[in-house]
């Protein structure tokens, strides 16, 4: 506990060293925008100053509160929809912007034309140029600048397209009698209104994903390396001729080389998962809902993999769902079809939704009720419910599945698992969550797994974590968990705080600050910092450098490891349907057990994958 | 297996490029929808439409299929995966009814229920593949460090029909049973089964590497956590093992240190001439030597 003021210090000297260096970058864009103005530059040759109203400000969505796993940080908050500019002013605003495209209010009649660079303007500041990309006559887009809904440019000063002249009147053909005669004829005729008939070609075809990979652990010394080779393949949504029947398919298959015999998994270094294969029919009306094959079963709670059917009815207006489900459940190791196992139950949904002036938005109730047979069990029937709820900001949910074994000698009914969450998301610029589970006994006498030993007691897991964005330069995101295992006595109670400049290389990314501190069995103290940026549109880069020491909570205590880590991933398409992700990460003791290793040690981890998707 | 998967990879490449080619330039959220879009115009502009179906605050004059809608004020901006869905996929029952914002309230559980409706705690947008690292799982009751953030996951867990990661117990020997019975079979190890160590592990051993251990009860008769000893095996000191207790008593006269040291009394004598209380016995000489050095 006394180590703990330390790794805060240093995290908190850490963070006013960003915070200073954040300022002062922002001292110096202040700067630079300034001198920018005194050139009158606006990019691309542009001299216009435009002075405009100050545009709403975006702000950054915070990652998810785990404050180890990063995400992007980009997504802007959502704006009020500016007003158009008055038509007869020079000055247009940007509508609506997505990530890569802004929506303009001017046009051709402005003067806009398609390749033409656009000086654009935040508040009294130029930021830089856009490039039309589509005209209308009143409006356009263009892409090449991160803009926000209010930000101005001004049209050209040449103006728009020059109305034509009005054509010369023309004689009438016809006198006005016939002509009325005509038209009323036709206001009297009942003409069927057009349907959108799209072509078959143009129906949701299904989505289709191969994703090769590599990845090796590698440890020094001592070898111990570990290489895998991966493809995964999905197949999503495909329809089966010209039915109402789809196809959704998932399949791993992976090629290991490893240092000695696996602990749990199949001895086989190739490895072939099937995780889906299955027809099913679910349509927009309604009606009978049908699975077969290996289903990943919907709407029926708590189950993953079953070698069956699952059949149901589905409501017009499909908030209501009920119906039957059995079948073989494969291996757990290698998803082997086998009859040691099977199951059967009924299951329900329900979902309601509110209107616009709800207090309650949307609800949700799923239940499946069930029974399993093993080879040394015997029949154990399980029963597991589910219920979320959309009240205002809040978000709840809970659920939990309780079995009993009916052959056994002293049967009573176990809690298998149970949850809880709660999230209150006031704002965009704010969030707090409180995630509770459960986990309980296992009523199998043998662990599914090879080597692994059965859960004879139950644990307990809590996660508090939180975050406020004060401004799009400056957030904090905090977190703490407690962990208790009955089966051992054993628990765990960490938390952590996160200082975040996700803007402090301007578009670019920023810089993360952060610390933990565990206590408990296993005790230990974690700094970090990481880079959080985005190069291009799409892709996200995030390297990260942290140090932590940990020991055991044993009468002769001592650090048992010290270790310095640093990782780098990146994420992202580099192509309209290629999607790259890669990570690397190296780690290398300083201490172990409170000395200096007797040679030099270290490890880490490379991989690397690409994903194809048509 | 690699020369196949080179070949996937390289046609996946290709694939993409040229659906790349052949298809639409737009980034956009540009999506493909079935025919008979719903009349409903959410967000904002329905209000600008004034009761009227205004068709083109979505779609676009090349066709219906061609969809261009700002999905960022409605407070669920599409980010990562979400862009390349079609509206259908998540607005099941029309655009008038309210849709989930959480990942829980459209998508299955993998995980049988084990981490209940919390999915953003591992996954993100873009991938269901997560990012949970060893960082993250420091925020678990298991912090990874040393060997066991080197490893890949399934070596512990290995689940893979319910994607399940809940182990039985945090003690070592959960998972390190094999390798505490596997003590007897090895040639310079101590038969841990045999000598009745204790089960816990970590008050030798670190979790980088088994070898070399750190025992401070030994420590107090004889350093070995650091030094030119740090890296001996027990046996190529000890003669035998079965007196280890670790109760506070030195001297158990099982260890032998001219074993390796080389020890002649009549050259030792005189190189100890000057030293008082000098024995040529072969377990004194700690009593001056340090064993650290």
């Amino acid at each position: 506990m006394q180590r703990v003021p330390q790794s805060s210090q240093i995290a908190f000297a850490a963070a006013l060293i960003a915070f200073g260096a954040a300022l002062g970058w922002s001292g110096d864009a202040v700067a630079r925008a300034h001198k920018h103005r005194r050139r009158g530059g606006g990019g691309k040759g542009a001299r216009t100053v435009i002075v405009a109203p100050p545009a709403p400000r975006v702000t950054v969505v915070p990652a998810a509160p785990h404050l180890a796993v990063p995400e992007a940080t980009h997504a802007p908050q959502v704006p009020a929809v500016p007003a158009r500019a008055p038509a007869g002013s020079p000055f247009g605003r940007v509508q609506f912007a997505t990530e890569h495209r802004a929506y303009l209010d001017r046009g051709s009649a402005e003067g806009l034309v398609v390749g033409q660079w656009l000086p654009i303007a935040r508040g009294v500041r130029g930021i830089g140029s856009c490039k039309i990309e589509s005209v209308g006559d009143h409006e356009a887009t263009c892409t090449g600048l991160r803009l926000r809904p209010g930000d101005a440019f001004r049209t050209p000063r040449t103006g728009g397209r020059k109305a034509r002249p009005p054509a010369p009147a023309m004689a009438a053909v016809l006198d006005d009698k016939t002509l009325e005669a005509r038209a009323a004829q036709i206001a009297d005729a009942a003409i069927e209104k057009v349907d959108f008939n799209g072509k078959h070609s143009l129906r949701s075809r299904g989505v289709v994903e191969a994703a090769p990979g590599f990845a090796t652990w590698f440890t020094e010394p001592g070898g111990g390396n570990y290489a895998q080779e991966r493809i995964d393949g999905v197949i999503r949504g495909v329809p089966i001729g010209n039915t109402d029947f789809r196809f959704d398919g998932a399949f791993s298959a992976v090629h290991w080389t490893t240092p000695s015999t696996e602990r749990f998994r199949s001895g086989t270094p190739t490895q072939f998962y099937l995780w889906e294969a299955e027809a099913y029919r679910r349509v927009q009306d309604g009606g009978t809902t049908l699975a077969i094959g290996r289903l990943w079963p919907r709407r029926a709670p708590g189950l993953t993999v079953l070698d069956g059917i699952q059949l149901g009815r589905e409501n017009e207006s499909r908030s209501a769902e009920g119906g039957v489900y059995g079948g073989l459940i494969p291996t757990a190791d290698g998803l082997v079809p086998t009859f040691d196992i099977w199951t059967g139950g009924l299951y329900g949904a329900l979902l309601q939704s509110g209107d616009k002036a709800s207090i309650i938005r949307l609800a949700r109730e799923e239940l499946r009720v069930g029974a399993w047979h093993a080879a040394g069990v015997g029949a154990v029937g399980e029963g597991e419910g589910l219920a979320q709820i959309w009240i205002g900001p809040v978000t709840t949910g809970g659920g939990g599945r309780v079995t009993w074994a009916a052959e056994q000698t002293n049967a009573h009914a176990v809690v298998e698992n149970a949850h809880f969450d709660l999230g209150v998301r006031p704002s965009l610029d704010s969030g707090l969550g409180l995630h509770a589970r459960y986990i309980g006994v296992s009523l199998l006498q043998q662990a599914p797994l090879r080597a692994e030993v059965p859960m004879t007691a139950g644990a307990f897991h809590g996660i508090t974590d939180g975050f406020v964005n004060f401004s799009s330069r400056l957030a904090l995101a905090a977190s703490a968990g407690v962990h208790r295992e009955d089966a051992t006595g054993r628990y765990q109670v960490h938390g952590g705080a996160e200082l975040r400049f996700p803007r402090m290389f301007g578009e670019t990314g920023g810089l993360w600050f952060g610390a933990t501190v565990e206590q408990g069995w296993m005790q230990g103290e974690t700094a970090y910092a990481q880079f959080l940026g985005h190069f291009g549109d799409r892709v996200q880069v995030v390297a990260r450098l942290s140090g932590d020491g940990t020991r055991f909570e044993t009468p002769t205590a001592i650090w048992n490891l010290n270790e310095l880590a640093a990782s780098l991933s990146v994420d992202g398409a580099v192509a309209a349907h290629l999607h790259l992700r890669a990570y690397s990460m190296l780690r290398a003791p300083i201490l172990v057990q409170g000395v200096l290793p007797i040679e030099a040690a270290g490890g880490g981890v490379v991989g690397i994958s690409l994903a194809g998707a048509i | 297996m690699s020369f196949a998967a080179s070949l996937l990879l390289l046609a996946t490449v290709a694939v993409g490029h040229r659906a790349r080619a052949a298809g639409d330039d737009e980034d956009m959220p540009i999506v493909k929808r079935k025919a008979r879009p719903s009349l409903s115009v959410p967000g904002n502009r329905a209000s600008e439409a004034k009761g009227a179906t205004r068709c083109g605050a979505c779609h676009m004059v090349e066709g219906w299929e061609r969809v261009r809608f700002n999905h960022d004020p409605t407070g669920f901006p599409l980010r990562g995966a979400h862009i390349d869905v079609t509206c259908n996929a998540c607005h099941t029952r029309g655009f008038d009814k309210a849709v989930a914002d959480t990942c829980s309230g459209c998508h299955r559980d993998r995980h049988a229920s084990e981490f209940g409706l919390h999915c953003e705690g591992c996954h993100d947008e873009k991938s269901w593949r997560p990012l949970f690292n060893a960082d993250a799982h420091r925020s678990t009751n298991f912090p990874l460090v040393g060997r066991h953030a080197l490893i890949p996951c399934n070596e512990c867990h290995g689940n893979m029909r319910d994607r399940v990661f809940a182990q039985a117990a945090v003690r070592c020997d959960a998972c390190h049973e094999a390798d505490f019975m596997r003590t007897s079979t090895l040639a310079k190890s101590v038969d841990h089964n045999a000598n009745q160590f204790s089960r816990d592990c970590q008050s030798c051993h670190n979790t980088f590497r088994f070898f070399p251990v750190t025992i401070h009860q030994h420590d107090k008769c004889f350093g070995i956590s650091a030094g030119s000893h740090h890296a001996d095996h027990c046996m190529d000191c000890h003669t035998s093992l079965t007196a280890v207790t670790f109760n506070g008593t030195c001297g158990t006269g099982t260890y032998d240190c001219v074993d390796c040291h080389s020890h002649a009394c009549a050259r030792s004598d005189l190189q100890h001439k000057a030293i008082s209380g000098y024995g040529c016995f072969n377990e004194r000489c700690k009593g001056c030597h340090s064993p650290l050095k």
